[in-house]
């Protein structure tokens, strides 16, 4: 399966309609087999769409997100786990785990072990 | 004086400039927060906080990128200018999402903050909502967009999941839907997505337009094609050039018109009356009906060749009755069109006026509901439309007198919400995403509802 994070450096980015990079990973067993970064150039929302459909994308994992351009998502079969704020790596871990809810805030330093249960 | 009563002065004096200021931001109409030099949030104001809908409480101690959400937050940070410059920033255009992922278009000033030493502790951001100016510039210039389609239904998703490519491609688009649907909104906002939406956009009433001036409105005609001809006139596929012409009720075009239409589609050229050369007709066509097209076909009332060149795209938009769970949003849009248009503050509509709303057919769809906003519009003048200000046929009987009666009202309809989420969390073991499915509404709907009823999914998953 394939997940799509867009990023700003090490951190989910503010707002996916805005964002500049887009990291794709494939996800094989449970784990992260392959990344890739889309550097993002328009700033359509429709083709945010197109590109995560191309790609054939599963889940998108986004802090802000236009509830219009959400719903485009989820009209296209993309699971949205929406308004997560926090390290990449972190929210990636939470996810694979299970455990990545929307609204999900990691607001741990770098390297804190991650708890068992996501505080909402 | 001695040195302690100095003291005392001083930070009592310190105590009451620091209320005096925390006064003067309540009270102020903008936005106002300030951050320290990580970017994070140390005051946020009142004004703050009903723009983008995050309590200070939520906001302060967080970085202020993940609170407005902002375009500008990843390049070209108002504040990062401030504190690289040491300059003030005025009036920078930007735009915020709120907490329920409205883009709200926002004015930003920033300055440095330093401390009484000149050590620097942060920055200061105002920012002035031009959500209403935006909205009444949109109204003056129909530039509605994909923001305006508000549907959050599974035939709206339907619509939703094409429109990416709808809006990319150059096919004719056929939008069947009753009255009052938002069937010319979906077809403005189709124009203004594709690559043609800086150019017009122009629409043919086809039940209005006589079929003996179908032609001349149309392709146009040339000076003295006819009596009255005394100057050459541009039809409606000139005027349109290079944008899309939307005919608008299509079943309702006369037969004979009809042939000459589909010319216009097949053939991509068109004669004004009394030209001697076909024009290229560089436009695209978008057609809406309120009618049952292959239903007319088949009673031959409709030429079926015409019918499957225009339904090269189908969108069906459905009655509002089918879809409401879009009610609500669209109150809202209207509540904030209105508001806009009016000069008003209104906030929505009561517990009570929502439950009548939820329960009304609408044979008159979203237009509909949209009469039934503006004409409380026109009698409330509090801050939210009770039913009182709704007009009377929408009235319930008996009315409620009591404010208890209207508590009660108001926690039985929200009990019954709260009630449906434990249910379905409990026949899905605290699973939110199977829950959100089971409901038919999105993850995030759901963990909105569940922070609003303070409901935890953990209490209901059965332990291993």
């Amino acid at each position: 399966m394939k997940i799509a994070v867009p990023r700003s450096g090490e951190d989910v980015a503010p707002c996916v309609g805005h964002c500049a990079l887009m990291t794709i990973y494939t996800i094989t067993g449970g784990h992260i087999s392959n990344q890739v970064d889309f550097p993002l150039r328009s700033q359509e929302p429709f083709d945010r769409v197109r590109l995560l459909r191309d790609q054939g994308v599963d889940t998108i994992i986004c802090g802000g997100v236009q509830d219009v351009l959400e719903e485009c998502l989820r009209g296209s079969g993309i699971e949205v786990i929406s308004w997560v704020m926090g390290s990449v790596d972190a929210l990636l871990e939470l996810y694979l785990r299970g455990q990545l809810v929307p609204g999900h805030e990691d607001t741990s330093p770098p390297g804190t072990e991650l708890p068992s249960h996501p505080s909402r | 004086m001695s040195d302690e009563q100095k003291q005392h002065r001083d930070e009592s004096s310190t105590g009451s400039q620091a209320q005096f200021f925390e006064s003067v931001l309540r009270c102020v109409a903008d936005g106002v927060f300030t951050v320290d030099n990580d970017w994070k949030i140390t005051s946020f104001n009142r004004a703050a906080e009903r723009i983008t809908g995050v309590s200070a409480e939520r906001a302060i101690g967080k970085k202020c990128c993940d609170v407005f959400h902002a375009n500008i937050c990843e390049k070209g940070c108002a504040i990062r200018q401030s504190l690289d410059t040491g300059q003030e920033v005025i009036d920078q255009p930007a735009r915020i999402l709120n907490q329920r992922g409205k883009s709200i278009p926002i004015s930003i000033s920033t300055a440095v903050l330093h401390g009484e030493d000149g050590i620097l502790l942060g920055a200061v951001e105002t920012f002035r909502d031009l959500g209403m100016i935006e909205q009444l510039r949109r109204e003056i210039q129909s530039r509605y967009t994909f923001e305006d389609i508000i549907g959050k239904s599974e035939a709206f998703q339907k619509i939703f999941a094409i429109l990416p490519d709808i809006a990319s491609s150059e096919s004719t688009v056929l939008i069947e839907g009753p009255s009052g649907s938002g069937k010319e909104l979906l077809a403005r906002a189709i124009h203004n997505l594709s690559p043609r939406g800086k150019q017009p956009y122009v629409v043919v009433n086809c039940g209005t337009l006589p079929a003996n001036l179908f032609e001349s409105e149309l392709f146009g005609y040339m000076k003295g094609a006819f009596t009255d001809a005394k100057a050459d006139k541009k039809g409606r596929i000139a005027l349109a050039d290079g944008g899309t012409v939307f005919f608008d009720e299509i079943g309702d075009l006369p037969t004979e018109t009809q042939v000459k239409l589909l010319r216009l589609l097949q053939e991509r050229q068109y004669e004004p009356l009394g030209g001697v050369k076909p024009l290229p007709a560089n436009v695209r066509i978008v057609a809406a009906t309120n009618r049952d097209l292959s239903d007319l076909v088949s009673r031959g009332q409709f030429r079926d060749d015409l019918y499957f060149r225009l339904a090269v795209v189908r969108l069906t938009v459905p009655p509002l009755v089918e879809r409401r769970q879009d009610i609500p949003y669209l109150i809202d849009h209207f509540i904030q069109r209105f508001n806009a248009k009016r000069g008003k503050q209104i906030q929505g509509v009561t517990p009570e006026v929502m439950e009548i709303l939820m329960r009304h057919t609408f044979p008159g769809n979203a237009r509909e509901l949209e009469n039934i906003i503006e004409y409380g519009f026109v009698l409330c003048h509090n801050r939210f439309i009770e039913i009182r200000h709704l007009p009377e046929d929408l009235k319930p009987d008996e009315e409620p007198v009591t404010r208890t009666a209207r508590g009660d009202s108001v926690s039985r309809l929200q009990q019954s919400e709260a009630h449906t989420i434990q249910i379905a969390l409990s026949r899905n073991q605290g699973h939110q995403g199977h829950t959100a499915e089971d409901l038919r509404i999105s993850r995030t709907t759901l963990w909105r509802k569940l922070q609003k009823y303070d409901i935890n999914p953990e209490d209901y998953k059965v332990p291993h």
